[in-house]
């Protein structure tokens, strides 16, 4: 199960216009710096915002094709999506957060066991830690069995030991899951660590010019999760 | 003392702020989060009786509520009542005249939730509808209770315009703000004086009893 995604958006300060595809099981990062417009990338791919023109296709389903005036709401693509900020809604405990989504109440259990959290499953948002919030914010993503999950930059708010250990967690999970990821960063050591295939972004555009500043192009050249960049 | 005014004035606000409730969270959910042709035509009318006169406001609610009109005849046809000079003539004038006090909160209220909790529920399947009533409705209680609070305050105190649409009957349209001035007119101080006091200490306990609970309501959430 392929998603694949042609996107072009007019912004106030630059135009979105990227062409890109992520296989199920793998992980596909934008890193970029802040403003690049990654974020609206993947609002883009879960029906939050429109393009101006483009297409998304997910298996044989079209999400969006500019052509046609097909626009799905996000209701109908399935989508986990971890945003900005591990926001979770405030009035539910952890377990009808992750509740909220899910098909049958035996996924609930999975999933907090899956994360590790089943001793929270009374709480709410606002007595549990960040790092625990985002564990709740990924079971919650994958509560419905979705067709592809969408990351929002969900280790930012995070201290560097909790970071680095749900990114191992993630890294863990992702074939498992074995659906698309799609992953927004402004940290490449995060994108290269997690990614199977990196994208870099800035101003709207795939970035040579800011990868090339960020690492050494011998190594961004040999790098097989590059090289479908053109021009490097 | 003649307490009928008072009774009527508490049931015709517990009455009218229920039923403004239903109409006013939906109109409001309407205003905050879609967008349409002609959006700020239908803020500026709800706002209308902010700005309006209470006798204007009343004099159109008369000429619109008559035997011949759209209304009254539409009323007279379904429950074969007059709408003019009843009950529910002066509960739907001070469902109107209240329709701004209960929106702005409520207007408030969602405008201050977080747009991310919205856009997350939609994403996790649901459908505007649900929506509201499983993530907007309760995580604004307060602004509802806000509402609720001046909407019934309200009409507690209202006067011109159910004086206009609905005169002042014994038992059906006489409520405590015209008994009062009824009788400051026959000058019948010691009554006025008794019927402004309860009328004082109903509202204070009332604004007691619902400050309470969305104080209650907030610490649950």
């Amino acid at each position: 199960m392929q998603l694949k995604a042609h996107l072009v958006k007019r912004l106030p300060q630059f135009t979105i216009d990227v062409d890109f595809s992520c296989d199920a099981g793998k992980l596909l990062a934008f890193v970029g710096p802040s403003g690049a417009g990654k974020t609206s990338i993947i609002r883009m791919l879960a029906g939050l915002e429109t393009p101006d023109t483009g297409l998304i296709r997910h298996a044989q389903q079209e999400w969006f094709d500019a052509n046609t005036k097909i626009n799905l709401p996000p209701q109908q693509r399935n989508l986990g999506y971890v945003f900005q900020d591990h926001t979770l809604f405030p009035h539910l405990t952890v377990e009808k957060n992750i509740a909220f989504a899910a098909n049958n109440p035996a996924r609930v259990d999975e999933l907090l066991a899956l994360f590790g959290i089943n001793d929270l499953r009374h709480r709410k948002p606002k007595q549990i830690s960040g790092g625990e919030r985002q564990r709740v914010a990924l079971a919650q993503s994958l509560a419905s069995d979705p067709k592809v999950l969408l990351l929002d930059e969900p280790f930012s708010a995070l201290d560097i030991i909790t970071r680095k250990q749900l990114r191992k967690e993630l890294k863990n999970l992702k074939t498992s899951l074995n659906i698309p990821v799609l992953l927004v960063t402004h940290d490449l050591d995060e994108a290269m660590y997690l990614a199977d295939h990196v994208l870099p972004i800035d101003r709207g555009q795939i970035a040579r010019d800011w990868l090339t500043r960020m690492m050494p192009r011998s190594i961004a050249e040999k790098d097989q999760r590059l090289v479908a960049i053109p021009g490097l | 003392m003649n307490f009928a005014p008072l009774i009527l004035s508490a049931k015709l606000a517990l009455l009218s702020t229920s039923l403004l409730l239903v109409i006013a969270a939906p109109l409001t959910y309407c205003l905050v989060y879609f967008r349409f042709r002609g959006k700020f035509l239908v803020e500026a009318l709800v706002g209308l009786p902010l700005v309006v006169p209470p006798t204007v406001m009343g004099f159109y609610l008369l000429v619109m509520m008559g035997p011949d009109t759209v209304l009254g005849k539409g009323w007279q046809t379904l429950t074969g009542r007059p709408l003019l000079f009843t009950f529910a003539g002066i509960m739907v004038a001070a469902m109107i005249h209240s329709l701004p006090y209960a929106i702005q909160p409520l207007k408030s209220a969602y405008e201050r939730l977080d747009s991310r909790l919205l856009e997350m529920a939609h994403v996790l399947g649901c459908t505007p509808v649900s929506a509201y009533f499983r993530v907007i409705l309760p995580n604004t209680i307060s602004g509802l209770v806000a509402s609720a609070i001046l909407a019934f305050a309200h009409t507690m105190g209202e006067f011109g315009v159910i004086l206009m649409v609905g005169g002042s009957i014994p038992g059906k349209t006489k409520v405590a703000s015209i008994a009062i001035y009824e009788y400051v007119e026959t000058m019948q101080y010691r009554e006025a004086w008794m019927l402004s006091l309860a009328l004082v200490a109903i509202s204070y306990l009332v604004l007691l009893a619902v400050n309470g609970l969305s104080r209650r309501s907030e610490h649950a959430a």
